[in-house]
């Protein structure tokens, strides 16, 4: 690669991102009209503010605000519990537009995707601009919300060119365009960069993205690790990073977290919790094909203090009532007996294909052995009856006692059918 | 300070060091190697706090005292000089001035007193035990010793004594918990009284293992919770390991398994044939046995399937069982005879790998579930 500034050809590719705009704020005013325009936040179950409608931004509510303060901030502001069945409803459907243009769509989070649609010109008789614009109108005129969209010749820049107009905007970084709009971007902005970089690049006088991208390539190689030189390649429109559509099966980790409110010290209730998220992960493991080598367990204070431990497996496994005991353990080690807690979360981490199982001398194998049949049992249960018909006794208590209100319900969810 | 000392006997004795002073520590000492010139001798001590190693060599001392100077460096300066005699002078401020033919270094380094204490052996009792015997049961072991900071009582092997007065008896353990290895070795001179077996920790057991490469005059001893190795001119300390062993004995299937006898060498290249496709995903070996023929399958999804078969003595039903392929491979090749027996347990029960011939050793491996 030359130092000659940036790609000389319009389109080597055709990137486009599709971002959500306050994806569940806009979700909930899409299945409500009547709120449409209004303050409106989501996450009241949390206890803070996880999605903040535009109207509600504009009074300054954003995202990890404390309900307490959001009410201060503004006092007809809309509290919704956050309703992720209809979120991944329309994530799904957003999807689903997306590839009526090209199969090339990785869902990248639940109200981002990334599509490629080069060499698509002469199939849908349009230009890549018209493509991208048709992708988010479609979606716009389905869906009843609003998106971002960025066009451009890379991962990296078509994030950039989605956030540029935010709402419900259209950015096209062709490659000729790239520099007009790197220059005014602080470097701290461009998606993979964070504030450590953002501030080692600070010291070695680098600000703007359009700085960074103009650093010799020897620099970059040498004073930035891996990914650091991946993105400086991507600004500078050589795409080193794939829109990959498959479903994603290889995770490094799985992890399951959930919030309650209002936050409880009530031992019983924690591990009912623990042991649920124990039980989520380990079904979408089971369902990957993968078993965990590590467990990590953590608590979030009501102060946001997260206090967590970790233990090794003898053995990778993916059977909430093999690893039930560890979690106890686990459990026990972080919490401390009168701190009210408003979360709790399972990691399973240094996952490995559960293909062949290597038993530990130590170990029961027959017993091991017919607890993997009783899950992949339950698997086949809930299917037909819905996620957790079977589960650990530890984890009965979600079941009596609901899964994260246990407030009284709002009046919204008392009419939901 | 100041002494004469042979270079090539000097550069083997900071070498012998290397394994044990601190590449990264937070006590700059550590990284330093305890000279000290008395009595004709110069003595070389390295610590880490965990394993001390002191040895002494020959030397023309014209005037005692002692230093501490940088391990890594002085054994690079000594090794790219050139000729027979390597002149040692320590000048004020702790420099030390090594000299050889037209070439002199001047090292900085730290005084002698900052030194952590090496514990002294006078008390030692010791018992001796010949260098090839305690390497060959450290080398028919040390391979199942565990890798997990989680772990600390299997990352080391478990020594373990018996006597009835007449035969007296060394016993080696190590397992990673997948297999475990044990190694059994007698001498004529008797062996140390042990209420239980001593945990010695990977990092001291691979110098003890070094010091037995070289020497076979060899004798041990227990003091303070350390092993003590000594040589002719060398005493090695290693911490033990403060934990309890597992019970190994209960693993140790009491039912025999399914019996197959074969040919040591022949077996071992199967299976080296078989890990040539295996990978960290995918290391299993598929063993399938049937009268007088075993065939082993390995399968990867990335790299492709080897088969082989091996004649074997067996007149039983038909078996098969999987194992990961490098489990199998470390077993077979402790073994120091031709023929090996492998007694393999049916229903997900461990499988013992022995010689034909003796009870100096056995390998326990747990099947994989392919």
């Amino acid at each position: 690669m030359s130092d000659l500034i940036f790609s000389l050809v319009s389109w080597p590719r055709a990137i486009v991102h599709i971002d959500g705009d306050a994806f569940f704020t806009s979700c909930e005013e899409a299945v409500h009209p009547e709120l449409r325009g209004k303050p409106l936040i989501t996450g009241g179950e949390r206890g803070i503010v996880a999605c903040a409608s535009y109207a509600a931004k504009r009074l300054g509510v954003k995202r990890g605000v404390p309900l307490s303060d959001a009410r201060k901030m503004c006092p007809d502001l809309i509290i919704l519990p956050s309703d992720y069945e209809t979120y991944s409803l329309f994530s799904r459907r957003m999807f689903a537009v997306m590839r009526r243009f090209t199969p090339d769509v990785e869902e990248y989070s639940i109200d981002e995707a990334f599509s490629d649609i080069t060499g698509m010109r002469r199939a849908l008789k349009a230009s890549y601009e018209d493509i991208a614009l048709r992708m988010k109108t479609e979606i716009e005129r389905d869906l009843g919300i609003t998106v971002s969209a960025g066009l451009s010749i890379t991962k990296v820049l078509a994030k950039t060119a989605s956030k540029h107009q935010k709402p419900a905007g259209i950015t096209v970084i062709a490659g000729r365009d790239i520099a007009r709009y790197l220059q005014d971007l602080p470097v701290g902005s461009i998606w993979g960069i964070g504030p450590a970089t953002t501030s080692y690049l600070a010291k070695l006088g680098i600000r703007t993205a359009l700085a960074f991208a103009q650093m010799p390539e020897t620099t970059v190689r040498e004073k930035l690790t891996k990914p650091g030189v991946e993105i400086w390649q991507e600004l500078r429109g050589k795409s080193v990073y794939p829109v990959t559509s498959e479903e994603k099966s290889a995770y490094a980790s799985i992890s399951k977290t959930k919030t309650f409110s209002p936050p409880t010290s009530d031992a019983d209730y924690l591990f009912a919790q623990l042991a649920r998220n124990l039980e989520s992960a380990c079904l979408k493991a089971r369902h990957y094909g993968l078993a965990p080598r590590k467990i990590v367990v953590f608590l979030k204070s009501r102060r946001f203090e997260t206090a967590g431990s970790e233990a090794a497996l003898s053995r990778p496994c993916a059977c909430p009532l093999e690893v039930s005991g560890v979690i106890r353990k686990l459990f026990n080690a972080c919490r401390r007996p009168h701190e009210l807690y408003r979360a709790t979360g399972v990691i399973l981490a240094d996952l490995i294909a559960d293909e062949c199982i290597q038993y530990s001398l130590f170990d029961d194998p027959v017993q091991a052995g017919k607890i993997r049949d009783v899950y992949a049992a339950a698997d086949g249960l809930a299917e037909k009856f819905g996620k957790h018909t079977v589960h650990l006794g530890a984890s009965h208590l979600m079941e009596k006692m609901g899964d994260g209100r246990r407030e009284t319900p709002a009046v919204r969810e008392q009419t939901k059918t | 300070m100041e002494f004469k000392v042979n270079r090539n006997i000097f550069l083997d004795g900071i070498q012998k060091t290397l394994g044990i002073v601190e590449k990264k520590t937070t006590t700059p000492i550590l990284n330093n190697v305890l000279l000290k010139a008395e009595a004709s001798k110069i003595k070389i001590i390295a610590t880490d706090r965990e394993i001390s190693l002191i040895s002494d060599y020959e030397a023309d001392i014209a005037e005692n005292g002692e230093i501490t100077l940088s391990a890594k460096k002085l054994f690079e300066m000594v090794r790219e000089i050139q000729g027979d005699t390597v002149h040692f002078t320590k000048s004020a401020n702790n420099i030390v001035k090594v000299t050889c033919q037209r070439a002199t270094y001047k090292i900085p380094g730290l005084p002698a007193d900052d030194f952590p204490s090496v514990a002294d052996s006078q008390q030692v009792e010791f018992f001796n035990i010949p260098g090839s015997v305690l390497k060959e049961l450290i080398s028919k072991t040390s391979f199942a010793m565990a890798f997990d900071e989680s772990r600390k009582n299997l990352n080391g092997v478990l020594l373990e004594t018996s006597s009835d007065g007449k035969n007296h008896i060394w016993r080696m353990v190590a397992t990673d918990g997948h297999r475990l290895a044990v190694a059994r070795a007698q001498t004529a001179d008797p062996c140390p009284e042990m209420a239980k077996g001593i945990i010695i920790p990977r990092k001291g057991l691979m110098e003890v293992k070094k010091l037995t490469d070289v020497h076979e005059n060899v004798s041990v001893g227990i003091h303070k919770n350390m092993f003590v190795v000594k040589t002719e001119n060398t005493i090695l300390k290693v911490n033990l390991v403060d934990a309890d062993y597992p019970d190994y004995k209960r693993v140790i299937p009491a039912e025999k398994g399914v019996s197959v006898t074969l040919d040591k060498e022949l077996f071992l290249h199967a299976l080296r044939r078989m890990n040539v496709v295996s990978s960290e995903r995918y290391s299993g070996v598929i063993i399938s046995i049937a009268p007088d023929k075993m065939t082993l399958n390995s399968t990867n999804l990335d790299v492709g399937e080897a088969t082989e078969e091996i004649d074997i003595t067996y007149s039983g039903e038909e078996m098969e069982v999987g194992f990961n392929v490098n489990y199998v491979i470390d077993a077979v090749s402790a073994i120091s005879i031709d023929r090996v027996v492998m007694e393999v347990g049916v229903g997900l029960k461990p499988t013992l790998i022995k010689p034909a011939e003796g009870d100096n050793y056995l390998c326990i491996v747990m099947p994989l579930k392919i």
